[in-house]
């Protein structure tokens, strides 16, 4: 989990600053994940929706065992998480035992074998985050939206929670990353704000 | 044969001609010295997961105060390498190990066993909670993989990390697993023609004259595929095989 987007523009801290993504954040500009539209409109339990996509993610890569993790990290982007039918395909595709596609997609945190909701909120529990209050914090997010961290999504199928280590972001903390987008100095007061504001957009 | 080029190696103070391209433990067990392990199997690919065949290494041109703990069943040998199997700071390095281990899995015989073996009788770490017997040496999963199954992986990491089969339906129920698990700890039920492993049960071929358990007909079919041979080839015991063959000859040379 990279932080790719350091800390932005000053805010006023009472306010919850949305801080767009800056550059490399989405693969807009990227070749290699050209289309977030095409996954976002692709349902991942529809078999034929699905072969298209990965037919589109095998031609960025040569097929070969070493693509593997790009591949899954294409996949999870589209996704949000990876469906058992990519991951039969891709063992069919790279000739690689799915047995070992498992192996490498629990290895890393970044991917989840489970449906995720379309967007993905991440409370960074680093040391500056935690000594912030981060912990009170998931606390909170996991009563509002009455799911555990890690596990499941709303209901609606809007959020998912997560906690991360850090996300290079101290100077805002105690900080949460929605998708791509970070906010700063997030607490139990401005939290329902920061869910609004999610769910409408 | 082929002559095979060699190294000369000093092992505990013995000198030891060992072809190159062997590893020290390789060369060690060929001359009957003793190097412990576990993750070890000549079938597979060594891992050095284990850290129990660690030995002490130095070499003909380091000086004297230099030397090496190395896992034997990684290091290959080259000339004039000397290896103390037993060395203090081997001794005290395989402690830890077996410490560790011990704490890891207080219920297996075979690691209280071998801890007891080096004066550890009980861990000095906080003993593992609803432990089961599995080191994490990832023996059974390049055993699946050599076999061609590839149905065992691990799965997650750090602490969580466990071995499974994620794929039941490439499991074959071979038993390799369950039979080369250093601590014996994959499972398994065979009853009658039944056979029960990784939670999956397969019907088992017997023999046609001693009724022993054989193979799966998953079993048979995977090795029947890659070798080539015909399937009933699979189905009989050697002793069968044996009796047929022999039977056949006597047929040959009596009629």
């Amino acid at each position: 989990m990279s932080p790719k987007s350091k800390t932005g523009k000053r805010r006023d801290p009472g306010d919850v600053a949305a801080l767009e993504p800056t550059a490399g954040d989405t693969g807009a500009k990227v070749p290699a994940s050209p289309s977030k539209a095409t996954g976002d409109s692709c349902d991942p339990m529809d078999p034929v929706c699905i072969c298209d996509t990965m037919d589109e993610i095998f031609t960025h890569y040569p097929r070969e065992e070493a693509s593997l993790i790009m591949i899954l990290q294409e996949l999870q982007d589209r996704f949000n998480w990876l469906p058992d039918a990519a991951l039969e395909r891709i063992a069919e595709e790279l000739d690689i035992p799915k047995s070992r596609i498992l192996a490498v997609s629990t290895f890393y945190k970044s991917f989840s074998l489970d449906p995720r909701g379309r967007k993905v909120i991440k409370v960074c529990t680093g040391t500056a985050c935690h000594v912030r209050g981060a912990g009170m914090l998931l606390e909170e997010f996991e009563r509002v939206l009455d799911i555990p961290v890690g596990e499941g999504m709303t209901d609606d199928g809007t959020f998912s929670l997560e906690s991360v280590n850090c996300v290079g972001a101290c100077a805002m903390a105690p900080a949460v990353l929605v998708n791509d987008r970070y906010y700063a100095k997030v607490g139990p007061g401005n939290l329902g704000k920061l869910l609004t504001k999610e769910r409408e957009s | 044969m082929s002559e095979t080029k060699t190294v000369r190696i000093t092992i505990d103070g013995r000198s030891i001609d060992a072809p190159v391209g062997q590893t020290v433990l390789e060369a060690a067990r060929q001359h009957n010295i003793d190097i412990p392990s576990l993750c070890y199997h000549p079938g597979v690919e060594a891992f050095g997961a284990c850290r129990l065949c660690v030995v002490e290494i130095r070499k003909h041109n380091w000086t004297p105060d230099w030397k090496q703990l190395v896992t034997s069943c990684l290091f290959p040998v080259e000339e004039g390498l000397i290896v103390e199997t037993r060395s203090p700071e081997v001794m005290e390095n395989r402690k830890v190990v077996l410490d560790l281990q011990l704490a890891r899995v207080p219920n297996s015989d075979v690691i209280r066993q071998l801890a007891a073996e080096y004066g550890i009788h009980d861990t000095s770490y906080e003993k593992r909670e609803d432990a089961d017997d599995c080191i994490m040496c990832g023996l059974c999963v390049r055993v699946c993989d050599a076999i061609g199954a590839h149905a065992i992986s691990t799965l997650s990491r750090g602490p969580e990390k466990y071995v499974d089969v994620p794929n039941k339906d490439a499991c074959i129920g071979c038993l390799a697993c369950a039979l080369t698990c250093p601590t014996n700890a994959i499972e398994y039920i065979e009853e009658g023609n039944m056979r029960t492993i990784w939670d999956k049960t397969f019907e088992v071929v017997l023999d046609p004259v001693n009724k022993k358990p054989i193979a799966t007909p998953e079993q048979i079919a995977h090795f029947s595929k890659q070798s080539g041979l015909p399937e009933d080839y699979f189905t009989k015991s050697d002793a069968t095989r044996k009796k047929e063959t022999a039977a056949s000859f006597a047929r040959v040379m009596f009629d």
